[in-house]
């Protein structure tokens, strides 16, 4: 019963067998100005996404073919309040993406 | 179910009563609800949203909730999650570019986040009785009444749903798990000629 129940609690999970990407790509403010002169977008993510990730992430989802990824980490700016407490806010990583020059359209809608 | 009719569980009916109104009521109210499918957006446009004329505002409906998601099969769970995933990053993207960073409906963001974890729920009441089952199985007698107990719980909620939905599809994907039968074959008869 009980080596029932630990084969039972280190299986995995059956729906982890098909990938549920819980990925946050968000546009930086005013990064989409420039777009269709230099074919560059502007994501923030968190720090442990990688390259190949990005690339997989945008073809499979968006359906945007990504020949090339730039990445940066950018470290949580410390805030004050008053003249003794801070706090840090987040580190995250930037991320420019080229797309193709077919994918290249107005992004305002 | 469809891909711009999944993401908000009243929209449709919402869209149909909206334009009713608005036919019958044509430019005498300022503030109008204003709807367009998501399904216009191809690519990169994706992660914005179209520009409301002013005055007007995004309509969003009702969150989804467990109780809502149960019946559905995996793959209907496996498409909303996407369609969530993208609505959040689009989102995510206009709360950044909006000005003093706010969203003029800024619950949108929660509804998505919360029907998103309804999802994992879901799923998890599903693994769960299938983890029951299994140790349904193997205990013993004296001990097979509270499992039993914990599995007809796990019944009632999961209903009648297969609990390894996709799994053949993927295995047949895999080409790694695939047997070459020419081979099987070849080495069945190297076997039976030197028996013979």
């Amino acid at each position: 019963m009980e080596i029932a129940k630990q084969t039972a609690q280190k299986a995995t999970k059956y729906w982890n067998n098909i990938f549920f990407p819980n990925m946050q790509m968000t546009v930086i403010r005013k990064s989409f100005e420039q777009f269709p002169q230099t074919r560059k977008l502007e994501f923030r993510t968190s720090c442990d996404v990688g390259k190949l990730d990005i690339k997989g992430y945008m073809k499979s989802v968006y359906n945007v073919d990504v020949p090339k990824v730039n990445t940066l980490n950018v470290q949580g700016r410390v805030k004050r309040q008053g003249t003794k407490r801070a706090f840090r806010q987040k580190d995250w990583k930037k991320a420019i993406i080229t797309v193709d020059p077919s994918d290249v359209q107005s992004l305002k809608r | 179910m469809s891909s711009s009719s999944l993401l908000y569980r009243t929209s449709s009916l919402i869209r149909r009563s909206m334009i009713s109104m608005t036919n019958t009521s044509t430019s005498s109210t300022s503030s109008t609800f204003i709807t367009r499918s998501s399904s216009d957006a191809k690519g990169l446009q994706q992660f914005f949203e179209h520009e409301y004329p002013k005055g007007t505002y995004p309509l969003a409906g009702k969150k989804w909730e467990a109780r809502d998601l149960r019946g559905k099969s995996f793959e209907d769970l496996h498409k909303l999650w996407f369609v969530l995933l993208k609505e959040r990053n689009k989102l995510m993207s206009e709360r950044e570019n909006a000005k003093d960073h706010k969203l003029t409906n800024p619950f949108r963001l929660q509804k998505v986040r919360k029907s998103m974890t309804a999802i994992k729920t879901v799923l998890g009441e599903r693994d769960s009785l299938r983890k029951e089952l299994y140790i349904l199985t193997k205990c013993a007698d004296n001990e097979r009444k509270d499992v039993q107990k914990r599995v007809d719980y796990f019944k009632n909620l999961v209903g009648a749903v297969s609990l390894t939905p996709g799994l053949k599809e993927l295995e047949e994907l895999q080409e790694s798990l695939k047997v070459d039968l020419s081979l099987e074959e070849s080495i069945d008869n190297l076997t039976n000629l030197k028996s013979n």
